[in-house]
């Protein structure tokens, strides 16, 4: 008898990873283990029929940051299956794959691999190309790298931002141009651009003060942990790790943990979002919908709900902030109604005051909605606001960020179990092992927004600290003219407008070189001069610490498990030979080959990891055997050492408290270039921002936000169909948009913005709050651009307009679009 | 729609089998009510391997529906059990026992009228089972627009109606058609028009239950309006073949008409079979 | 002999898709066949006031589906070859290659809409448990892979003693029709829903 699964016998044979490990353990040297983690044969279970099949460690490197853990079942040198970590004896403490890393076989396998060096030969954008070799493209990059050090300088070579590859071995090139003088640096990311450059004027900046702000650790934010064990009241910004964090053990777990573990002791959860996303999944009352882009309009509404019931203690926020109210302001702007709760009363500012009607307008939500939900929060013994970094990718939200922070601010209710601070639930403290991108400091320091690389193309010369957000210098001194891309795809696709970024990369009198590595033709490859084919990790002995989108530590080393097709090489082996050619081989490897990098790098990780505590993380040997290794991190409560003693403690602010009045911000619009449209804040209040509330009009009458879609991480993964087919590009529209329009679920839409339009099928959906469409972001752009430039790739960046916010120069328009809608 | 194209091999088959098949129910009542010679009934008898023929031609169209045709033996093991080996079955013993019919017709076997009526009465019963166990094979309680007694009548309407002028084409291809008097015309051509009606009736039943049946993931609405077009189509092409039908009865003697008639009705019928197809609306998903 | 089943727990499921991936993966199924489906379920409406305020009783859950391996399978009733069968181990229903005839029959019968004939393997095709592993005393390939840990398989005894639960949600079929081994623990928003208030919000990722 047979049965459906179309490889029985294959399965037969399949081992667990004992013999690996005996392997593994006998190979202890380094060019042993090379061989052996080719393709090492398991146990057979039948002499007969012999298949050896092997089992290779891997994991996803892709800007999650789950990283979460492959087990390679590989036959013949061809992957055949995955398994994910089922490792332990703890289920729910395996790093198990998500749908996407789930159908990385595909990607590894697919037909659409680049497989040789190639050279542009169209117009640059035009995506034609012919093959060279590796000694011409090589040869080509070491000119081209002798020209702009000899012509400009290290300033004029921008490795710009990328994140399709988290690997310690990920960014070999950082290490080569920091070696041969350095590059621009990249100023904070696309993920939290705006948080990342305005919380510090709230939370600190200066290390010798005080504490310093990072949207990246345990020190700022609570962890979900600190949630699942003393929370009552769970509300949630803008924040679905449903579909941006999906692994195993990452903050979709861990959130499953909190709503369990509140719900089950009579607490809730409430979601804040423009849709009913997927982390809302199966609840029946928990979601408030909110317009896209007005978080800091109910936050305002909310806190004044607060100050009305008595609910502030005045005394604590006089403690523990600057600029709450007006005997907290500072000297220099003392007497001018500008504290937040002279905004929140109508003192000040717009003098307007802020009450659930004022903002129930704003936001779509009933007034007595707003004044419930300030009751629960009121009433809630340990409420953990948290946000996601949705609302703060807005062109307002250098505003909105700081907003929901007022919120436990206003309560006093941070720094205590079960609370937060209303920033993004913590990262772990700790990484366990290093990259070869940070074994060696930049010895430029000037550094540009990443959302400002386009300008910096166009006018770099012009861009300085005033103007353009340039740190590190003064200014720029010339524009960038090499760009180096590696596993990335913020030329266009991820960046924004993309028609307006084509004209300045198809321009060659601009930047004169681009080089792109990858693994698959993005757009942004498109864009090339040279482009080259990169090596998967699985395809190469990987590894990767555990990053930043789960509340544990690990780290996984494994591979390969089977061998890169075509030409693809190592990016490391690459950079090794360019070093060459510019005469600093030596300097680069140390003598060092790849895989040798990874054991030194491993080995000096354990043994610090092993100083600070971590007894029990393997020796190199005892890795290779067990693939991967995981700790579990203590709960953290977000800037609890402040909240015990702020004198000891204080935060790294020029008061060394919270900065809910900025005098160093307000001072910037007095020193900083600032478009006529545009303000730097010094209080958290509602600021519409540009193509934000109240901006739509006869011609684009719909607000548009992005949002993270299951399908890709930003836009990995994004070719893969069977992905395309479980988990489709579609525009999410409410019935009450949609019927006067004629648009019935699975319908063809064209969607028009000032910028530019797409065409995308239609999800008629009540999930998403009417007068607002959303477009899943990361969709491969797809348009002719030497035509009408109608995108049916569906990239929501063909939607966005190129318009730096105020203060970060960040992507605020990501999620803050005008559009309108048709049947196409 | 897309449904109903998905499963054109067993529209083909269930459409065409059942009208060869039919032919036998046509010649039952033309040696009921005719006056044949013994000539004619010699020449009768060797044609009636065309509707044998069309009956395989029938077959062969549901084969390309079987993924594996090659196992196909297996199917004995249900008999009794499985709806759709009981519909193969019924159809292998309709084709034994019309081959036999056949042969011992050829061979001068069937000279004493009484045993020609039994013979071929018990062929004519078979077809009739073999339409009906089509029909039985379609009753999945999990697809309930199907589950009815339509679907069966459905197939035994098709089968009388091409049935009918299958068997004039016989009787006109063996110079026979003077041999049956107006009341064995009125007759078949009676049946033809009963079986349009009855087919016609049924199929309009079944897109009715499928445009108010109710499927999670299925906009059966929709699906039935895209399948308004092959209703249209059945009645209209029906019509046309009554009345050629009609003519074919009437006037005799013009096979090519006869011929034309089945084509029309065969289109008809094969229209009706993707309505029926088009709405396999399971009570899931 | 042992009879197996799966859990469900519908009130983890985020609608992921990683079930499917994971058995799209191991099972090597071409693009169109799939063996395990994730259906989102939405229902609820929306009020807009005179203020442009709004109000919804909105709500979405997810049904993850392989083959429930059911008592009383209408796939084995319908096969006219023997070749849908249970599995005299683990009563697992799988499909005999040897003995199947493709004629797709199971597919119709079946209310789930699990089987499915694979035209260029030449038979019906199936989630059989991942009935390999299971007898190598591992779970499904799905099971281990759930990032939310909201599917489970077991003896359906053990199973039942473990969870409370249900057999069906809205818009699955009445489970009496082939009393599949399965149980569901529903998310309020799926406790709370009506067969007839509900839709499949994704039909074409599910066909």
């Amino acid at each position: 008898m047979s049965d459906t699964t179309p490889s029985l016998s294959r399965r037969s044979f399949v081992k667990t990873t004992g013999a690996l490990g005996a392997l593994a353990a006998a190979g202890g040297t380094l060019a042993a283990s090379e061989q052996l983690f080719g393709n090492v044969p398991l146990a057979m279970a039948d002499e007969e029929e012999a298949v050896p099949e092997t089992i290779a460690w891997s994991q996803c490197n892709v800007n999650c940051g789950g990283n979460c853990v492959f087990q390679w079942h590989s036959v013949d040198g061809k992957v055949q299956y995955m398994e994910t970590d089922n490792t332990g004896d703890d289920p729910n403490f395996q790093a198990r794959a998500c749908l996407r890393g789930r159908s990385m076989r595909k990607w590894l396998n697919h037909p659409d691999r680049l497989l040789y060096p190639m050279k542009r030969v169209g117009k640059r954008g035009e995506g034609k190309f012919e093959q060279i070799t590796w000694e011409e493209a090589t040869d080509l990059i070491a000119e081209k790298l002798k020209w702009v050090y000899s012509e400009y300088g290290p300033e004029a070579i921008h490795i710009n931002y990328a994140t399709g590859m988290y690997s310690s071995m990920g960014k070999p090139g950082n290490r080569l141009l920091a070696l041969l003088g350095g590059y621009l640096n990249q100023g904070a990311d696309y993920s939290t651009h705006m948080l990342q450059v305005v919380m510090p004027y709230m939370f600190g900046w200066d290390g010798e003060k005080g504490n310093v702000f990072s949207p990246y650790d345990n020190v700022n934010a609570s962890s979900f942990t600190e949630a699942e064990a003393h929370s009552d009241l769970v509300v949630m910004f803008g924040n679905s790790p449903a579909e941006t964090r999906m692994g195993g053990i990452n903050a979709v777990w861990d959130f499953n943990n909190v709503r369990e573990a509140v719900e089950g002791r009579g607490g809730k959860i409430i979601h804040i979002d423009y849709r009913l996303n997927e982390t809302a999944s199966g609840t029946t009352d928990d979601w408030i919908p909110i317009r896209t882009g007005t978080d800091a309009a109910l936050c305002a509404a909310l806190v004044h709900e607060f100050i009305q019931d008595g609910k502030t203690d005045e005394d604590f926020l006089a403690k523990y902030t600057v600029g709450w109210d007006e005997s907290t302001m500072p000297k220099a702007y003392q007497g001018k109604n500008m504290s937040y709760k002279a905004y929140v009363m109508g003192q000040g500012y717009d003098m307007v005051e802020k009450t659930p009607e004022w903002a129930a307008e704003i936001t779509q939500i009933p007034a007595d909605r707003i004044r419930q939900l300030a009751k629960e929060l009121e009433d809630a013994k340990a409420p953990f606001v948290v946000q996601g970094w949705g609302p703060q990718r807005h062109t307002n939200g250098e505003t909105a960020t700081r907003a929901i922070c007022m919120v436990p601010i206003a309560l006093g209710k941070f720094g205590l179990p079960g609370t937060n601070t209303g920033q993004r639930e913590a990262e772990p403290p700790a990484y366990l092992v290093g990259s070869i991108a940070g074994s060696v400091a930049n010895p430029c320091t000037a550094t540009i927004p990443v959302y400002n690389y386009l300008n910096g193309i166009d006018h770099g010369h012009e861009l300085t600290a005033e103007n353009g957000g340039i740190t590190g210098a003064d200014k720029l001194p010339y524009d960038i003219k090499f760009l180096w891309n590696y596993a990335g795809n913020c030329l266009t696709n991820q960046h924004g407008d993309i028609n307006y970024a084509h004209e300045v990369l198809s321009d060659e009198s601009k930047c004169e070189f681009i080089l792109v590595w990858d693994t698959v033709m993005t757009d942004s490859a498109k864009y090339a001069d040279l482009l080259l084919p990169d090596a998967m990790r699985s395809e190469q002995l990987n590894m990767q610490t555990q990053g930043y989108s789960e509340y544990y530590t690990g780290v996984t080393v494994g591979g390969p498990a089977q061998e890169p097709p075509g030409e693809c090489r190592s990016s490391y082996d690459v950079c090794a030979e360019i070093a060459q050619k510019m005469g600093i081989g030596d300097k680069f490897t140390e003598g060092k080959t790849h895989d040798q990098w990874i054991e030194e790098m491993y080995k000096a990780g354990q043994a610090a990891a092993v100083e600070a505590g971590y007894k029990d993380m393997p020796t190199w040997e005892g890795i290779l055997e067990q693939g991967v290794y995981k700790v579990k991190c203590e709960p953290s409560i977000g800037l609890k050492a402040f909240r015990d003693d702020p004198e000891a403690n204080p935060l790294g602010t020029p008061s060394g408290k919270i900065e809910v009045f900025s005098e160093t911000l307000q001072n910037l619009n007095k020193t900083w270039e600032l478009g006529e449209d545009e303000v730097i804040y010094p209080i958290p209040l509602f600021d519409p921002g540009f193509e934000g509330y109240g901006s739509t009009t006869a011609e684009f009458p719909l607000y548009c936000s992005g949002f993270h879609h299951k399908s890709r991480t930003h836009s990995s993964f994004g070719f893969i169909e069977e992905l395309k087919d479980v988990a489709r590009q579609q525009l999410w529209i409410n019935p009450a948009d949609a019927e006067p329009r004629g648009i019935a679920n699975g319908d063809m839409c064209a969607v028009k913005s000032p910028a530019g339009e797409i065409r995308i099928e239609a999800k008629v959906t009540p999930r998403i709050i009417p007068g607002t469409v959303a477009v899943p972001q990361g969709s491969w752009h797809d348009a002719n651009m030497d035509g009408d430039k109608v995108d049916h790739g569906a990239c929501i960046n063909t939607l966005t307009t190129y318009k730096p916010t105020p203060l970060a120069k960040g992507n605020g328009p990501s999620n803050s679009i005008i559009v309108q809608v048709a049947k196409a | 729609m897309g449904m109903a194209l998905h499963e054109l091999p067993l529209a083909l088959f269930t459409t065409i089998a059942p009208i060869g098949a039919g032919a036998f129910v046509a010649l039952f009542i033309a040696f009921l009510k005719g006056n044949f010679t013994a000539a004619k009934l010699k020449a009768v008898d060797k044609y009636t391997i065309l509707p044998i023929f069309v009956a395989l031609v029938g077959m062969a169209c549901s084969v390309p529906h079987l993924t594996n045709a090659n196992n196909a033996v297996n199917v004995l093991n249900t008999i009794g059990s499985s709806p759709l080996a009981n519909e193969m079955t019924a159809f292998g013993v309709f084709l034994v026992l019309a081959c036999l019919y056949w042969i011992i017709g050829v061979a001068g076997g069937l000279k004493n009228h009484g045993f020609r009526l039994v013979c071929s009465g018990i062929v004519a019963v078979a077809a009739l089972v073999f339409a009906v166990f089509v029909g039985f094979a379609y009753a999945l309680p999990t697809q309930p627009v199907w589950n009815t007694l339509w679907t069966p009548a459905q197939i035994v309407g098709i089968e009388l109606f091409g049935g009918m002028v299958m068997g004039m084409i016989v009787l006109i291809s063996a110079n026979a058609d003077a041999c049956v008097e107006d009341g064995a015309d009125n007759a078949l051509a009676a049946v033809a028009i009963v079986g349009f009606v009855l087919a016609c009736l049924a199929t309009c039943v079944i897109w009715y239950l499928g445009s108010v049946a109710v499927s999670p993931v299925l906009d059966v609405a929709a699906n039935a309006g895209s399948l308004v077009v092959f209703l249209v189509l059945f009645i209209i092409f029906g019509i046309i073949g009554v009345v050629c039908a009609f003519f074919t009865a009437k006037i005799g003697s013009l096979s090519l008409l006869g011929w034309a008639s089945l084509v029309v009705i065969i289109v008809a019928c094969f229209f009706a079979r993707l309505v029926f197809y088009g709405m396999q609306i399971g009570i899931g998903f | 002999m042992a009879t197996y089943g799966f859990f469900f727990d519908n009130s983890r499921c985020t609608g992921c898709r990683t079930c499917s991936m994971a058995c799209r993966d191991y099972n090597d199924t071409p693009r169109e066949i799939s063996f395990r489906k994730v259906y989102d379920v939405e229902g609820g409406a929306w009020e807009q006031a005179e203020d442009g305020t709004c109000t919804t009783s909105a709500f979405v859950y997810h049904i993850s589906l392989g083959c429930q391996h059911c008592a009383d399978p209408a796939c084995i009733k319908a096969c006219p070859t023997t070749a849908m069968h249970k599995d005299a181990a683990t009563d697992l229903v799988v499909v005999d290659t040897e003995k199947c005839i493709g004629c797709g029959y199971c597919a119709m019968a079946c209310p789930y809409g699990v089987p499915t004939v694979d035209r260029e393997a030449g038979h019906s095709v199936k989630c059989n448990g991942c009935i390999d592993r299971v007898k190598e005393g591992k779970k499904p390939i799905c099971v281990e892979a759930c990032p939310l840990r909201a599917l489970d398989f077991d003896e359906i005894g053990a199973l039942r003693a473990a969870h409370k639960g249900v057999q069906q949600l809205a818009p699955m079929p009445d489970a009496k029709i082939t009393r599949p081994h399965i149980i569901i623990k529903p998310s309020p928003a799926a406790a709370a829903a009506a067969a007839d208030s509900v839709f499949v919000a994704n039909p074409k990722e599910v066909q």
